[in-house]
């Protein structure tokens, strides 16, 4: 299990049906937008490799449906994730107003080990739109009240801000994934040597 | 196995000039009164003649057509779907007053849920903000948003279908998902719902298409009933029937306990007694994959239940979408509907889906199995497009109802022989998979690894004779018509039957490679022996075959056109070249002629075969291309030990 996760970082994307998840991931993956995504039903998946810090990381980014709230995915979805990214459209206030209650819903799924400090980023999406509704001192505002979570204006569209905003997530994920790592390791190491090497054996024999 | 090849070709070349000649002639000749005979009106007619006898001779039979796949030319799909579906009785000549009841009622809809409090006399004690449930007003402004949902999720149906993008389509689908949340409120609309009625909307259309288009030709000679089953006019009303009669069956996909709809088309938590917040929410969906997951594909394939299991990989990550879409987005839309018929042909509780579902994952066991974590879940979460849809479908069949449906030989088509070992948990790497002659001719092969191609050799020989026993069981009769006479299938069995040929080869090579190598040291190697080792090398260039047909003993004249394409595919496998004889000038005259004589070769095939009254089961043609059809003629299919220096001689 730490294998795995020390390459690999499981980012999930939450928020509103139709705020465009799915053209963030396929801005960011595959540097191309379409109009005309389907709906995204249960969820998605992709995949692309990042360097941060010096180190190059799998980074699997679940989208997910904007209807698909409240357990439909099942706890086991949620968990393990290293960074949660809310989505809401700015030329739809309910799309924002809802921001709370993905955060809440995703801390009740994942259940991470210090939700205080869990990386959530917030993207303000469709910026390119006229229509704009949300500004951006309401936006920061309800980011600053959730411990400061740190917050971007994005278009998927124009490909505004995506590459940063994920570099970010990246980084983010990676720094919880680094202090996760220094509280497993130590009682594995002690485990992992006292099995594998030198006292291992002669104990076996002994017993 | 019967090895019948050289001679083969040779008399089917010439017998394909013959028939080049002769058959547009005679084709001609016999298809015009054919087509005069009959046009596509009274072919039109006819099908729906046939449709209503049979409902009143055999209705069940119905059930086993939309099985074996024959409602895929049907002008009437959307009459057989109503019926499969239960919307309409087979009591046909009662349809005109069951069709006018669903209008009626549909109608209804508009007058019950369409209420503009702008154009109404309200009640004085309404008003716009008015949050009683009672409100008129209250109800509008939920209605608008909940339009809003549906429409944001119907003008992205199937975007590259333009079917979808009509205006007329789009606000038909909005008004029955509309309708259909309204009348189970306890449902209200989910995303996914509009990928159901997809498909639908798409069928009654083209069939309302089709009695426009023959109506017209026909002037006024239309049977009543049927242009009354397929009016045009009434689009919507009929669709939804369809619709919230399969959405009955799928709905526990959709249900989630505990949550409610808002009157918007938003989930909300229900909310209970604070003492019920215990209780978690949970799809049923879900349940349902779980069973799925224990009861089917653990005992269909414990190989890949376990593999998914070690790798954490629930069914509901991938299972969700393909379930509450009935596999709309693993398939293309002209597939998926040679699905449904299927599914909706089982019965009302909708086991087949779940049969399906496995029989997918077993299609592409082969790759999940060698496949870390992150491939595995792609494959998964974008079904691979090239699956064939009759064989999941068979497949999905048989381990319904094994004693109903055949078994598809070939089910697990793409098993290699890494398979064997996945139980090691080792994925073999690259190099250890069927390798091409290139490959093998250099590499000194461990003796694992040989072990491990023999052990794939023997199960993969005891598939294929197994399979070959049920097509020389002249007494079956084939239940479905896909093992008699389906190209697919047939063309299948002979890749599979190919790698082994190629495997037998390349391991030939490798035993001779390393006899040579040590007869090279002891340096006095007698004559005889080599000359063995001359006979082993050229057994090996007579496995160097490709199958031209599969020839069925009892296969029916099959439709020429199909067969030129199979034929075309299988052109396209390329036959690695012998490195010592492959040169020969004869080489661009044969592939020149070959380029177009294949369809006609297919063809004169099965000709020749009832002329010679021969009965075999597959034919394998040597089309070693360096071959000069004399010389083929020659050999008699015999294996000779001379065509190797007969070349070589040519070359020098």
């Amino acid at each position: 299990m730490s294998g795995r996760k020390k390459s690999l970082l499981k980012v999930i994307i939450l928020g509103d049906s139709s705020v465009g998840k799915t053209s963030l991931m396929n801005q960011y993956v595959n540097k191309r937008f379409s109009n005309q995504y389907k709906a995204t039903i249960g969820a998605d998946f992709c995949t692309k490799e990042v360097v941060v810090n010096d180190r190059v990381v799998t980074m699997q980014i679940w989208d997910t449906a904007g209807q698909e709230r409240f357990q439909s995915l099942g706890v086991a979805f949620y968990r393990g994730a290293d960074c949660c990214v809310l989505v809401y459209d700015v030329t739809a206030p309910n799309s924002f107003k809802n921001l709370d209650s993905w955060r809440d819903e995703f801390l009740i799924q994942a259940s991470p080990r210090d939700p205080e400090h869990f990386p959530f980023v917030v993207l303000g999406n469709k910026v390119d739109l006229d229509n704009r509704q949300v500004s951006t001192r309401r936006a920061q505002q309800w980011c600053q009240s959730k411990n400061d979570i740190p917050y971007y204006e994005t278009s998927a569209k124009e490909g505004i801000n995506v590459e940063m905003a994920f570099q970010v997530i990246a980084k983010n994920a990676l720094e919880l994934e680094a202090e996760a790592e220094v509280i497993n390791d130590f009682p594995d190491q002690i485990t992992l040597g006292s099995q594998n090497n030198r006292p291992g054996n002669p104990d076996n024999c002994q017993c | 196995m019967t090895v019948w090849g050289i001679e083969a070709i040779t008399l089917n070349g010439s017998a394909a000039k013959e028939s080049l000649e002769h058959l547009p002639g005679k084709g001609a000749i016999l298809e015009i009164p054919e087509a005069g005979a009959m046009n596509s009106v009274e072919r039109y007619r006819q099908e729906w003649l046939v449709l209503l006898q049979t409902l009143d001779a055999d209705p069940e039979s119905l059930r086993q057509s939309a099985f074996a796949g024959d409602l895929k030319m049907s002008k009437f799909r959307s009459v057989h779907w109503a019926l499969l579906l239960r919307v309409l009785t087979s009591e046909h000549r009662s349809w005109a007053s069951q069709r006018l009841q669903q209008r009626v009622r549909y109608d209804k809809f508009r007058a019950d849920y369409v209420r503009n409090p702008h154009q109404l006399a309200v009640d004085c004690n309404d008003d716009p903000l008015s949050q009683s449930t009672q409100s008129v007003w209250n109800q509008y402004f939920s209605d608008q948003e909940l339009f809003a949902v549906i429409r944001q999720d119907v003008v992205r149906t199937f975007p590259g279908v333009d079917f979808f993008r009509k205006p007329l389509v789009q606000n038909a689908m909005v008004n029955i998902l509309f309708y259909y949340a309204r009348e189970h409120p306890y449902m209200c609309y989910r995303q996914g719902m509009h990928e159901i009625l997809a498909p639908i909307i798409f069928v009654v259309y083209s069939d309302h298409q089709s009695l426009l288009h023959f109506s017209e030709l026909a002037k006024t000679d239309i049977n009543p009933t049927l242009l009354d089953v397929l009016d045009p006019a009434y689009l919507e009303a009929d669709t939804y029937s369809l619709f919230s009669r399969l959405m009955a069956s799928v709905e526990s996909y959709y249900r989630v306990s505990n949550l409610v709809s808002t009157p918007g088309g938003h989930i909300e938590q229900r909310v209970e007694s604070p003492g019920d917040n215990e209780t978690p929410t949970e799809a049923e969906v879900i349940g349902q994959l779980n069973f799925i997951r224990d009861k089917i594909l653990a005992k269909q394939d414990q190989h890949l239940h376990h593999y998914l299991q070690k790798m954490e990989i629930p069914l509901h990550i991938f299972g969700i979408r393909w379930l509450r879409l009935l596999f709309g987005r693993e398939f293309m839309l002209l597939d998926l509907l040679l699905l449904w018929d299927a599914i909706f042909a089982d019965s009302d509780r909708f086991d087949l889906p779940n049969y399906i579902l496995v029989a997918m994952l077993v299609h592409i066991r082969d790759k999940l199995l060698l496949s870390d974590y992150t491939t595995s879940l792609t494959y998964l979460m974008r079904y691979p497009n090239n699956v064939d849809v009759h064989l999941v479908l068979r497949h999905a069949l048989f381990m319904l109802n094994p004693k109903q449906f055949e078994y598809p030989p070939n089910a697990f088509t793409c098993v290699s022989f890494a398979n064997s070992s996945a139980g090691k948990e080792v994925p073999p790497p690259a190099g250890q998979r069927p390798r091409t002659n290139s490959e093998t001719s250099s590499v000194a092969t461990s003796g694992s690894q040989i072990d491990r191609q023999i052990t794939f050799m023997q199960e993969r020989n005891a598939a294929d004779s197994s399979a070959l026993a049920k097509l020389q069981d002249t007494h079956r009769v084939a239940m479905d018509g896909y093992l008699e006479n389906s190209p697919e299938l047939l063309r299948l069995e002979l890749k599979n039957a190919q790698t082994v040929i190629k495997i037998a080869r390349s391991k030939l090579q490798n035993y001779l490679s390393t006899v040579r190598h040590h007869m090279g040291k002891q340096a006095n190697g007698s004559e005889e022996l080599s000359r063995t080792l001359d006979g082993i090398e050229e057994l090996c260039s007579f496995l160097d075959v490709k199958f031209m047909f599969p020839l069925h003993q009892r296969s029916a004249p099959i439709d020429q056109a199909l067969e030129a394409n199979e034929q075309k595919q299988l052109n396209t496998i390329s036959i690695p070249p012998k490195p010592s004889t492959s040169s020969t000038p004869s080489n661009a005259a044969l592939s020149a002629t070959g380029g177009y004589q294949m369809p006609e070769n297919a063809f004169m095939h099965s000709s020749m075969r009832r002329l010679l009254g021969e009965l075999r089961e597959i034919e394998l043609s040597t089309i070693t291309s360096d071959e000069k059809p004399g010389n083929a003629v020659l050999q008699n299919g015999l294996p000779a030990a001379e065509p190797q220096q007969r070349h070589q001689n040519e070359l020098s």
